[in-house]
């Protein structure tokens, strides 16, 4: 899941390039990371309340 | 002198002189002999005794008679036997007493002591050559009635019969000889003249169809049948030739097709004409179905033959259609094209070689066409899976940046 993930940010960072020529870098940058983070912790709270039901 | 020389002379003729004794028994030199056994039983002498004047009383005072010959005097019984016979002997004439006195009161008329099993019939005038004489008469007879009897029967083929009705049983049997020696004889006669019978009518029957039977054979059961057989065996002969020729005949057209029955012939000829004729059909139409039947492993589809008789095409076509094997050869060439295998000809199915090769060929390109589809349909889903996942990059993209 990591290849795909990897993969998946990567293209999603050229669309991001793309379709953000005109704005600023490092907001776009902190933007980004923060739903990523976002994402992240969302996903990792799931997996925890499915352990937590398994058990 | 004179006087005693006589009464020498006198007491030697009473004593040798000429007398035959009741017995018999050659004489020695002195002019006697010893008694035999059989001359004692009889009781005609007791013990050594003169014959020719020597003179012997017996007790039992018969005459005494001059005898020749003595049983035992003879080397075999045979030697007795042709003895009597040679003097002419019988029970009442036995001068030499070979068989008791000779006056046929205690004689048997059989001379000596005979061996037992000893054939009588060799002794004149004894009871047996008597009764053996009578019966070779009665056997003779018989023999020559029965003869003419057996001739007639075995001619005129009647059941065999040698038994006669009357007679001695001598008789009967020399009947029964006579008879069956005369049936074998006219059953021969009767075999050859009925050959002779049967091949005259062979020969009336090559010529004419009409039977006429002559008077020789006409009142003889068996002659009339033989001839009528002979007669009937010519004729079938000439008709079954003849037959054979208009069946030749019609077989010959019917190769040819043209049906062309002779006219003014018996309605049997006109049969065996057709009966050729439909042979030669039959065997034309397995011909022609034959053709068309082979040609179906040759050629895909069904083609006209170059043929003028519309008959004959139909026959062809007839067999073409007929050939089912070719299904067999065209689904197994199919199958194997469908399967994508490579080309391989079972050798059952040799002689459809063409037809097996077109079907699999247009089972191989099936193959080939659903592979190639399936090829497309994958590459279509992989596209269309690509282009969603990119889709939903965009949205997180822009969603992201938004």
């Amino acid at each position: 899941m990591g290849i795909y993930r990897t993969i998946s940010y990567k293209v999603e960072d050229l669309f991001i390039k793309m379709l953000s020529k005109k704005q600023d870098a490092e907001m776009i940058k902190e933007k980004v990371a923060t739903y990523r983070t976002r994402n992240e912790e969302v996903r990792n709270q799931r997996k925890l309340n499915k352990k937590s039901k398994a058990v | 002198m004179e006087k005693k020389v006589f009464l020498f002379t006198l007491l030697f003729v009473l004593l040798f002189g000429t007398f035959a004794s009741a017995h018999s028994g050659r004489t020695d030199s002195s002019g006697g002999h010893n008694c035999s056994e059989k001359s004692k039983a009889k009781g005609l002498c007791t013990g050594y005794h003169n014959h020719n004047g020597g003179g012997e009383s017996t007790s039992s005072g018969a005459t005494i008679v001059n005898s020749e010959k003595d049983c035992t005097d003879f080397a075999s019984y045979d030697e007795v036997v042709e003895y009597w016979n040679k003097k002419g002997y019988s029970a009442t004439n036995d001068p030499e007493n070979l068989d008791g006195w000779g006056n046929g009161v205690v004689d048997d008329g059989i001379p000596c002591e005979v061996p037992s099993g000893y054939d009588k019939t060799k002794i004149n005038n004894s009871a047996e050559q008597i009764q053996h004489n009578q019966e070779e008469q009665d056997l003779a007879s018989g023999e020559k009635a029965g003869y003419p009897n057996g001739v007639n029967d075995g001619y005129q083929e009647v059941t065999s019969n040698n038994v006669a009705s009357t007679g001695s049983e001598a008789y009967k049997a020399g009947y029964a000889t006579g008879y069956t020696k005369g049936y074998d004889e006219g059953k021969t006669k009767i075999t050859g003249e009925k050959t002779k019978a049967a091949s005259d009518g062979y020969t009336l029957g090559q010529k004419q169809d009409t039977i006429q039977i002559p008077a020789l054979y006409i009142n003889h059961a068996g002659l009339k049948q033989s001839f009528e057989g002979g007669f009937n065996k010519a004729v079938t002969e000439r008709v079954e030739a003849k037959k054979k020729e208009y069946k030749d005949l019609g077989y010959t057209d019917g190769k040819k097709d043209v049906n062309n029955v002779p006219k003014d012939i018996e309605e049997v000829y006109v049969n065996a004409y057709l009966e050729g004729y439909n042979t030669a059909q039959d065997a034309l139409k397995d011909e022609y179905l034959k053709q068309g039947y082979e040609a179906a492993f040759t050629i895909l589809k069904y083609t006209k033959p170059n043929l003028d008789n519309e008959k004959f095409i139909g026959w062809y076509k007839e067999g073409f259609e007929s050939n089912t094997e070719v299904k067999q050869i065209s689904a197994a060439g199919l199958a194997l094209g469908q399967a994508g295998d490579s080309y391989n000809l079972p050798s059952k199915y040799k002689n459809g070689e063409v037809i097996f090769k077109h079907n699999y060929e247009l089972g191989l390109k099936e193959y080939e066409e659903q592979q190639s589809t399936n090829q497309k349909a994958a590459v279509g889903g992989v596209g269309g899976l690509a282009l969603v996942w990119l889709g939903r990059r965009l949205y997180i993209a822009k969603k992201m940046i938004g």
